[in-house]
C-alpha cells in the first residue's frame, strides 16, 4: 500500500498548468566525503576514549608525557566523538536528505566544500591543540578562541548553504526533518557564541568573560544544550528521514511531530541548571532546572514514539534488516536516556548520581546507543545507495549489530555499578559519626574492576565500528559511485492555493524564515529567564568581604591547573551534605567564585574535591604528590607530572593576564601589573624556602611552585577574618 | 454493560495496586542514600510487609477478576451464529485497553488518517496523540507547578541550606546519643596508653595507611618529624600526641585527623607510636623539639 502512496501525483500542482520538469543533479560527492570522515573520526575518537578508559585502570598508560596524560586526553575524546564523529554524521545526513527533501542540489558546491574542509581543519586543530594543553577548561567547549572563531565561521557557512538550499527548493512545505535542522543551526550558533565569550591574553589563551556562578550557569546552559541541539535535534531530523526511508513506512503522526518539535526545543533550553543541583547556584535556578527536565520527558518520548511507531507493519523486516535493527536500538536507547535524564534531574537522585560514573553511564547510553547506532544504521543504508549496489555482507553487518549492542551493555552496566558503589561509599558513616571510608582513594580503587570491564565494552563497540568500516569499504569496491545523481521535479509555482481544512501548522512549513525566527525566539526564552536575573540581581550571588583576587603566582598556577585538565577528575564544589562537609570542609558559597574566570567546579570526581585543599597539606606533600602521586597516596591512579618540575613559569604573559582580568572586572589595584612579577618572586621564594626546610631543593621559577601556590590558596579566603595580616604580595 | 463495569473495576484496582507497589520506591528515593539496616525498626518492617501484602492482594484480586471474566466468557452457553458474528466484530478486552492507551488507527485502516503530505517519498499519517502520552505530559506540567509552588511560593519545602542544617542537627543528636550510650567521648584529658597487642596492631594498620607517607614507614620521619626519638615538638604525653593527631598543626602542615579517624582510632595510633619509642630505625630524621621523659 505504501508503494501506491509513494507514486501519488503531485497534488500541489495547479490545475491546467502544463507540466514542465526541471532537471538537476544531487551532489552525492559531498555526502560521501562526510560519510568517510564520520567513519574515520568515529574510530579515532573512540580509540582515544578507550585509551582514557584504560588509563584509569593502568596509570602507566599516561606514558609519562604531558601530551598523553588523562587530563588532556579526556577532552580530546569528548570533542572527537561529539564534533568529529557525530558532527560529520550530522553533515552526512543533512547533505543527503536536505537535497532530496527540497528537490534541489545544495545551493553552492563551494560552500559545501568549505563546510567540509573547514570542519576537518577545525577537528585537526583540536587534535593538535588539546594534547598541547590549549584549553578553556569549559566542557565540550575546550577549544581556544581562534578555533572558536573558525567554528563560528564554518557553522555560518553551513547555515548559509542549508538555508539558501531551502529557499530555492521545489517542494512547497518543509518536512519535519528540516524543522529540526533549522532549530539545530540557530541554537548551536547562539550557544556557541554566548558560551565562548571571553578576552584573549595571547594567541591560544583566553579568559572567560563570565566568572564563578555566572560562568557555571552559562557553561551548563551550553553543555546541556550541546547534548540537546548537537546530539539530539539534528539526529531526530535524521531519524525522521532515514527511518521511514529504510522501513518504507509512513511517519506515524504528523500532530505528534508538531507538538514534540516545539515542546522539545522550548523546554530543552531551560534544563541546563540540572547539571548544577546542590551546587552554589541560586535555588530558584536549580528548581527551574528540575521542573523543566521533568517536563522534557514527554516531548522527548514523542520523538521516540514517532520513530518506533513508524515501524508499525515493518516489524517482520526488523528481524532481518540490519539497518532497521540499528535504528530500533538507537531509538530505544534514546527513549531510555531521555527517561533517565529527567530522573537524574530530581534533586534526591542527583544527590547520589552527581560527580560519579552514573553520569558517565548515562551519557554513553545516549552517545553509543542513540548517536552511534543511528549513525551506523544511516551509513549501512546510505553507502550501498551511493555506490548503487547491495551491502557487501549482510551477515557482517548483523555481527556488527550484536557486538555493538553487547558493547553498550558491557560498557553501561559496570559504570552504573561503579556510580552506585562510589556514591554509597562516599556517604556512609559509622555509628560514631565518622566517614566509613575517610580515605577517598579507597572509593576509587574499589572501582578498578568496573573500569576494566567498561574498557572491554568500549573495545567491543570499536571492533564493531571497524567491521563496519571494512564492510562498507568492500561495498564501495564492488559498486560504482555516482557523483552527481540526476533528478527531475516541477518548479514551485508562484501561486499557492490553500486546500480546504488545511492544518494550521502548514502555514509556517511554507515559510522557512518565519520558522527560523520562530525557533530562535522559542529557544531564547529559557536562557534569558535564567541568565538575566543571575547576572543582574546581586542577591543571587551574596558577596563575601574576605574573598580577594588571586596573586600573580596563583593565577599562573590556576592556568597550569587548567592546562593540565585537573578539572576533568577533580571538582571544586563541596555540596551542602554532611558527607561532603565532613570530608572536605565547609560547603561552597556563591560569593567565593566571583574572581574565577573561568569557573572550575568540575563535573566528575575521579579524584577528591579540591575546593578546600588550601592549607590541608604542607607544600612538600604537594611537591612529592605531583612528582609521584603514589609516594603520598599509595595505589593512586593519578598520573605523575614530572614536566612541571622542569618547565619555567611563563612570566612574559603575567602582565597581559592581570590586564585582561582587570578588564573582566577583577579589582587588581592600580599599577599591579608592573609589580606582579616581583610580587610573584616573593611568593615563590617563600614556597621554595618552605620546601628547603623539608629538604627539597627547587628553583623558584618552575611551574610546580605556581601550582603549589594556587592549591594552597584554594578555598581559604572564606576562613580569613577581619584581622588577617596580608603579606606583601597578597591582594587586599 | 457488565463487561464495562468489570473493566472499570480492574482499571481502578490496577492503578491502586501500582501506586501501592511503587510507594515504597518513592519513600526510598526521599531518603539519604546511606541506609543503616540495623536502624530499621520492627514497626517499619511490619509496615513494609503490610504495604507489600496489600499490594500483592490487590494485584491478585485484579488478576482474579480478569480470570473470572475470561472464565465467564468461555462458560457462557454457545451463542447463536448471529451473536457469534456480532461478537467477532466486537474488540477484545485487550484491544479496547490498547485502544484507550494509544488511540491508534490500526495499520490495516491507516489510509483513513493519511495526510496529503509527501517528501521524497516519505508520507505522513496523522494518528492522534497517544492518550497515555498526553497524560504523561500533563502530569509533568502539574508536577512542575506543584514543585515550584512548594519550594518558591508557599515555602513548604526546605531549600538546600535549610536541608543541610536539618541533616546536621539530626546527625549530631544521633551521634551524641550513641556516644552517651558508650560512656562518653575520649579526649586529651582522659585518653590512656593501650598496651594490648590488639590495639597496637590496629594502631599500626592505621599508621601504615595514613601516617607513613609523611612520617616514614618505620616512623623515622621524612616530611614530618621522627616519632621514635624522645623529642617532641608539641609535647610527648599520651594526651599531647592524641591532641596533635586530632586537631593537627596546620601551620606546620600536620593535618587534623578528626574528620577521618574516630577518637578510639586516634587512641590506637597514639598507643602504637608510643610503643615504637626507642625502636631506632634506619635513616632517622634528626631529633626536633623538647625531650620528654616517658
Amino acid at each position: 500500500m505504501s508503494t501506491q502512496l509513494l507514486q501519488r501525483p503531485d497534488h500541489e500542482r495547479p490545475k491546467g498548468l502544463k507540466l514542465e520538469l526541471d532537471s538537476y543533479f544531487y551532489d552525492n560527492d559531498i555526502v560521501r566525503m562526510f560519510a568517510n570522515a564520520t567513519m574515520i573520526w568515529g574510530v579515532i575518537g573512540m580509540l582515544v576514549g578507550l585509551l582514557a578508559a584504560l588509563q584509569l585502570v593502568f596509570p602507566e598508560l599516561n606514558m609519562g608525557m604531558e601530551y598523553t596524560s588523562f587530563g588532556r586526553i579526556r577532552p580530546l575524546h569528548t570533542n572527537a566523538v561529539i564534533f568529529a564523529f557525530v558532527g560529520n554524521g550530522i553533515f552526512t545526513g543533512v547533505y543527503y536528505s536536505l537535497q532530496r527533501l527540497c528537490k534541489t542540489r545544495m545551493y553552492s558546491d563551494i560552500l559545501s566544500k568549505i563546510n567540509f574542509w573547514g570542519w576537518q581543519l577545525i577537528i585537526i586543530s583540536a587534535v593538535i591543540t588539546l594534547p598541547l594543553g590549549f584549553t578553556s577548561s569549559k566542557e565540550y567547549a575546550e577549544l581556544e578562541w581562534p578555533i572558536d572563531i573558525a567554528i563560528t565561521l564554518i557553522w555560518v557557512v553551513f547555515g548559509w548553504n542549508m538555508f539558501a538550499t531551502i529557499l530555492k527548493r521545489r517542494v512547497r512545505h518543509l518536512y519535519v526533518a528540516i524543522w529540526f535542522y533549522i532549530a539545530t543551526f540557530v541554537t548551536v550558533a547562539v550557544l556557541h557564541i554566548v558560551n565562548s565569550f571571553g578576552l584573549p591574553i595571547s594567541f591560544m589563551k583566553s579568559y572567560s568573560a563570565y566568572a564563578g556562578v555566572q560562568d557555571a550557569l552559562v557553561q551548563w546552559w551550553y553543555g546541556h544544550n550541546a547534548v540537546a541541539f548537537f546530539l539530539t535535534t539534528p539526529y531526530l531530523g535524521l531519524m525522521y528521514y532515514f527511518v521511514p526511508k529504510a522501513a518504507n513506512r509512513p511517519v506515524y503522526s504528523y500532530k505528534l511531530s508538531i507538538i514534540h518539535f516545539w515542546a522539545l526545543i522550548f523546554l530543552y533550553i531551560w534544563a541546563g541548571p540540572h547539571h548544577l543541583l546542590y551546587n552554589a547556584l541560586p535555588d530558584w535556578a536549580q528548581s527551574l532546572g528540575v521542573v523543566f527536565s521533568i517536563m522534557l520527558l514527554a516531548p522527548s518520548w514523542g520523538g521516540m514514539l514517532n520513530g518506533l511507531l513508524t515501524l508499525r507493519g515493518a516489524w517482520d523486516r526488523v528481524r532481518e534488516d540490519p539497518v532497521l535493527k540499528f535504528m530500533v536500538v538507537a531509538i530505544t536507547a534514546y527513549g531510555m536516556a531521555t527517561f533517565e535524564g529527567p530522573m537524574l534531574s530530581l534533586k534526591n537522585v542527583n544527590a547520589i548520581s552527581h560527580f560519579t560514573d552514573w553520569t558517565v553511564a548515562h551519557v554513553h547510553v545516549g552517545g553509543l546507543g542513540w548517536n552511534g547506532m543511528l549513525t551506523f544504521g544511516m551509513l549501512y543504508w546510505l553507502i550501498p545507495r551511493l555506490y548503487r549496489t547491495e551491502i557487501y555482507s549482510k551477515k557482517l553487518a548483523n555481527v556488527h549489530f550484536w557486538i555493538a549492542t553487547l558493547g553498550i551493555l558491557v560498557y553501561a552496566l559496570p559504570m552504573y555499578w561503579a556510580g552506585f558503589t562510589q556514591s554509597l561509599m562516599w556517604k556512609e558513616f559509622t555509628a560514631e559519626g565518622m566517614l566509613a571510608y575517610p580515605n577517598f582513594l579507597e572509593t576509587v580503587t574499589q572501582l578498578k574492576p568496573m573500569y576494566a570491564l567498561r574498557a572491554g565494552g568500549g573495545g567491543l563497540f570499536i571492533i564493531g565500528a571497524l567491521l563496519m568500516g571494512y564492510n562498507l569499504f568492500m561495498t564501495s569496491r564492488k559498486g560504482n559511485f555516482l557523483k552527481n545523481e540526476a533528478a527531475e521535479a516541477a518548479p514551485l509555482s508562484e501561486a499557492y492555493e490553500k486546500p480546504k481544512g488545511e492544518h494550521w501548522h502548514r502555514w509556517i512549513e511554507r515559510r522557512p524564515v518565519q520558522l527560523l525566527v520562530g525557533s530562535l525566539i522559542v529557544i531564547m526564552i529559557g536562557g534569558a529567564v535564567e541568565m538575566v536575573p543571575t547576572f543582574l540581581i546581586d542577591s543571587n550571588i551574596p558577596s563575601i568581604e574576605s574573598v580577594k583576587p588571586y596573586t600573580s603566582l596563583e593565577l599562573h598556577g590556576r592556568d597550569i591547573y587548567i592546562k593540565e585538565g585537573c578539572n576533568n577528575c577533580h571538582s571544586q564544589m563541596v555540596r551542602p551534605f554532611r558527607s561532603e562537609t565532613e570530608r572536605y570542609g565547609e560547603y561552597a558559597k556563591a560569593g567565593e567564585f566571583v574572581y574565577d574566570h573561568p569557573f572550575l567546579w568540575g563535573s566528575k570526581r575521579t579524584g577528591p574535591d579540591l575546593l578546600r585543599l588550601g592549607g590541608k597539606y604542607p607544600d612538600s606533600w604537594h611537591y612529592h604528590h605531583m612528582l609521584e602521586p603514589e609516594s603520598m597516596s599509595p595505589g593512586s591512579i593519578m598520573p605523575p607530572y614530572p614536566w612541571l618540575f622542569e618547565k619555567d613559569i611563563d612570566v612574559e604573559s603575567t602582565e597581559a593576564k592581570i590586564t585582561v582580568m582587570r578588564k573582566l572586572g577583577v579589582p587588581y589595584p592600580e599599577g599591579y601589573e608592573s609589580r606582579a612579577v616581583s610580587d610573584m618572586n616573593d611568593q615563590a621564594n617563600e614556597i621554595v624556602a618552605n620546601l628547603a626546610a623539608s629538604g627539597i631543593q627547587v628553583k623558584s621559577d618552575k611551574e610546580i611552585i605556581a601550582l603549589i601556590a594556587y592549591m594552597q590558596r584554594l578555598g581559604t579566603d572564606i576562613k580569613a577574618d577581619a584581622n588577617k595580616v596580608y603579606k606583601s604580595y597578597e591582594i587586599k | 454493560m457488565e463487561t464495562l463495569n468489570c473493566f472499570k473495576i480492574t482499571k481502578k484496582g490496577g492503578l491502586a495496586g501500582m501506586a501501592l507497589l511503587l510507594s515504597p520506591i518513592a519513600t526510598f528515593a526521599q531518603q539519604q542514600p546511606t541506609i543503616n539496616y540495623m536502624e530499621i525498626t520492627f514497626e517499619e518492617v511490619m509496615l513494609g510487609i503490610v504495604i507489600f501484602m496489600t499490594a500483592a492482594v490487590i494485584l491478585s484480586l485484579g488478576g482474579l477478576l480478569i480470570a473470572f471474566y475470561a472464565l465467564r466468557k468461555s462458560l457462557t452457553i454457545v451463542p447463536s451464529p448471529i451473536e457469534q458474528a456480532k461478537n467477532a466484530l466486537q474488540p477484545s478486552f485487550w484491544e479496547k485497553w490498547n485502544h484507550r492507551l494509544t488511540d491508534a488507527v490500526p495499520v490495516e485502516r491507516e489510509h483513513e488518517v493519511m495526510t496529503d503530505h509527501e517528501y521524497d517519498g516519505i508520507v505522513e499519517l496523522d494518528n492522534s496523540l497517544p492518550p497515555w502520552w498526553k497524560a504523561l505530559f500533563a502530569a509533568s506540567i502539574v508536577f512542575a507547578l506543584v514543585y515550584m509552588s512548594i519550594f518558591h511560593i508557599f515555602g513548604f519545602g526546605e531549600l538546600q541550606a535549610e536541608e543541610y542544617e536539618t541533616e546536621m542537627t539530626e546527625a549530631k543528636a544521633r551521634i551524641d546519643a550513641y556516644i552517651e550510650s558508650k560512656g562518653g567521648a575520649l579526649n586529651e584529658t582522659n585518653v590512656t596508653y593501650l598496651n594490648d597487642d590488639a590495639s597496637i596492631s590496629l594502631g599500626k594498620s592505621i599508621y601504615d595507611s595514613n601516617c607513613a607517607a609523611c612520617h616514614g614507614s618505620a616512623l623515622q620521619g621524612t616530611v614530618g618529624p621522627n616519632l621514635t626519638d624522645a623529642y617532641w615538638l608539641h609535647g610527648g604525653s599520651v594526651g599531647d600526641i592524641f591532641k596533635v593527631i586530632r586537631d593537627g598543626v596546620p601551620a606546620k602542615g600536620m593535618i587534623a585527623w578528626k574528620g577521618q579517624l574516630s577518637p578510639s582510632q586516634i587512641q590506637q595510633v597514639t598507643s602504637y607510636i608510643i610503643s615504637k619509642e626507642g625502636s631506632d630505625p634506619a635513616n632517622p630524621k634528626e631529633p626536633q623539639g623538647d625531650f620528654h621523659q616517658r
